[in-house]
């Protein structure tokens, strides 16, 4: 939640426009009722949710994006070191830079037009559908200097050419101030966060409905599917290509907060490619396999499951809207 | 400006375009209506006092040196998808910019006491000349301190608490950091861990008090300060509320939820669980929040309570 800023709240009928923010910020509510003056002019417009369109060409290592999080009005500016179709390395670039300390890199007003500060600490993670436009490219020097950067600071090595000087020590306000900018840059991060944790998609759900204390068999009835089924989906068991319609796992991961991603899709081919067993082998009497008293393996071909993936991969990205 | 005409300078300014007439005439109006509305204190104009001209100077300052001069407008427009947010960027960086100034008035009001207090007291000599002169206790060592920033900021937090001057509603201007007995003993604990230049002097305060930081040394806590400088007179009623006012408006919604845990004794962690956030940034918002309150006088427990109680409205 940002605040509006004082035009908005002195706009004559800011009570009304505003008053979802009103609900629950007690900073505004009570700046709004000490305010002197009402701006009487004031056309209200609402911030987008998200891009207004995708972008006409992928980023890649080197390029300067902006980039978009559900939840957050503003932009991130952000290096890419790493890039593939589902996600990318970035390192945020930030305006601010009076928090500098060993562990960031100065970018020369010359890159992007002023000094921003590259927290190589922060680098993170983020979905390829959140870029929003590309903004500038860096040099490749300094593409260099902030992947050397990046992997010193998880090597434990120090940065050759820091931004600031060293924390001094614990009262040092900068490590507070990095703990706050570490916060607000999660809600970057946490689309992709969200669905790792797994390499299949019942299980990265599961952990998602489980965050959201959502009992199981409420919420397999509530996306239309048989509680016992999903369960098995769940636990990594179950291929859901044969036993769940696209349209429940669409339903699932939009009631779960998830991002429309090509991770949550290479997450449900990973599902389908795993479990998928041949058809003839489905077709195959039960009762000989009782009475036996021997549960055959499930032939997979690879073929065919890498076949019936795609197949499920597709629809589900139609029905996603990707 | 309307939404629509913000996407179009946005778009043309991302291209390389200069910033259009339209959208510095925005910049001027937000500018000018956050001074009008949101209370800002007098001491934050260039001239003392909020008139038609202190705005028209406090803006076109703020063009010429940071919109423009340091390619923040370029910045904000990048960040900023809509029209509200670039309108409430803007006025973050408008508030920042007029608090960079003061605090680079205050280092050199601190610079001159400290040069004055160097020159006028014979327990103070002095070696060398120009900007290379060192200063070193009469008595005390002749050798000049070699240590960097670790060893120089931790040499000034050797030397224990300092009662730290703040800013007073009343006042309408800046107030010393340090009083005269309190920067003397600062100056008298440095010099005795070697002789230093003067440049060296402030950059010891500058990391022990945090000088891009008025109240940063201090621990906020509403019921540690005096009785009210602010009593029952009209005027200064008026004042406290514009402090307070002054004080609402430039505290983010996370730390006036802060003030509000502190207010209630909310430990750290339970303020993080609550906010939803690291106890680091907690601590964080702390410090800003005491820098907000030293900033606007808000620290006098006569304006504190208006804000508590402005925050507390239909609550309890």
């Amino acid at each position: 939640m940002s605040c509006p800023a004082a035009i908005e709240l002195a706009a004559p009928d800011a009570e009304q426009t505003l008053s979802e923010h009103l609900q629950d910020c007690r900073r505004c509510r009570a700046l709004l009722a000490r305010l002197r003056h009402h701006e009487d002019t004031l056309e209200h417009s609402t911030a987008p949710a998200g891009p207004q369109a995708p972008p006409t060409r992928p980023p890649g290592p080197g390029g300067v994006w902006s980039f978009w999080a559900p939840g957050s009005e503003e932009y991130l500016v952000a290096a890419v070191l790493d890039a593939d179709e589902v996600e990318l390395l970035v390192v945020p670039l930030l305006a601010d830079t009076r928090w500098a300390s060993e562990n960031d890199i100065e970018l020369p007003a010359q890159t992007l037009g002023y000094p921003a500060l590259a927290p190589v600490w922060a680098g993170d993670h983020v979905l390829a559908e959140q870029s929003v436009e590309p903004l500038s490219v860096l040099s490749e020097l300094e593409l260099e200097q902030l992947s050397d950067g990046y992997d010193a600071i998880y090597a434990g090595a120090a940065i050759a050419e820091p931004a600031g000087p060293a924390v001094i020590g614990p009262a040092d306000p900068r490590i507070a101030a990095h703990a706050a900018i570490a916060d607000q840059l999660r809600a970057y991060s946490a689309p992709w966060s969200a669905l790792q944790g797994a390499e299949e998609l019942g299980p990265v759900l599961k952990a998602r409905r489980e965050d959201a204390a959502l009992p199981i068999d409420a919420w397999a009835q509530q996306i239309d599917v048989e509680p016992e089924t999903w369960r098995r989906f769940e636990s990594a068991q179950l291929d859901p290509y044969t036993a769940i319609p696209v349209r429940a796992i669409a339903a699932a991961t939009r009631e779960l907060g998830l991002l429309a991603s090509q991770r949550i899709i290479s997450l449900a081919h990973a599902s389908v490619k795993a479990h998928h067993a041949d058809q003839a082998t489905h077709a195959a009497p039960a009762r000989a396999r009782r009475r036996r008293g021997v549960a055959p393996r499930a032939r997979q071909d690879p073929d065919v499951a890498r076949e019936a993936a795609d197949r499920y991969a597709a629809a589900l990205a139609e029905e996603l809207g990707l | 400006m309307r939404s629509d005409r913000y996407l179009e300078a946005r778009e043309a300014m991302l291209a390389g375009a200069d910033p259009p007439d339209e959208l510095i005439a925005e910049c001027r109006r937000v500018a000018g209506l956050m001074i009008r509305t949101a209370g800002l204190p007098a001491h934050y104009s260039p001239l003392g006092v909020w008139s038609e001209e202190a705005t028209e100077e406090a803006f076109a300052d703020f063009t010429a040196e940071r919109l423009i001069g340091r390619g923040q407008l370029l910045a904000m427009l990048q960040r900023a998808p809509a029209l509200p947010v670039f309108r409430r960027m803007l006025e973050t960086a408008f508030r920042q910019h007029l608090i960079d100034r003061l605090e680079r008035s205050q280092s050199a009001n601190l610079y001159g006491r400290i040069a004055q207090l160097l020159q006028e007291h014979d327990s103070y000599a002095a070696t060398g000349s120009g900007s290379g002169r060192l200063w070193q206790l009469a008595t005390g060592p002749a050798d000049p301190f070699t240590g960097d920033d670790r060893a120089l900021g931790s040499l000034a937090f050797s030397l224990g608490e300092f009662t730290v001057v703040r800013y007073q509603p009343d006042a309408r201007k800046l107030s010393p950091l340090l009083d005269g007995d309190e920067l003397t003993r600062f100056l008298d604990g440095l010099l005795a861990g070697g002789a230093m230049t003067l440049a060296t002097v402030m950059r010891a305060l500058k990391l022990r008090f945090s000088l891009d930081d008025p109240s940063a040394a201090g621990e906020l806590d509403p019921e540690a300060h005096a009785a009210s400088g602010l009593g029952a007179d009209p005027q200064q009623i008026l004042l406290r509320r514009e402090a307070a006012t002054a004080a609402l408006a430039e505290l983010s919604d996370r730390q006036a939820e802060v003030l509000i845990g502190i207010e209630r004794k909310e430990t750290t962690r339970e303020l993080a669980l609550r906010l939803h956030c690291s106890t680091g940034t907690i601590s964080h918002e702390r410090a800003q929040l005491a820098q907000v309150l030293a900033r606007t006088g808000a620290e006098d427990p006569g304006v504190l309570k208006e804000i508590l109680d402005a925050l507390f409205i239909g609550e309890e």
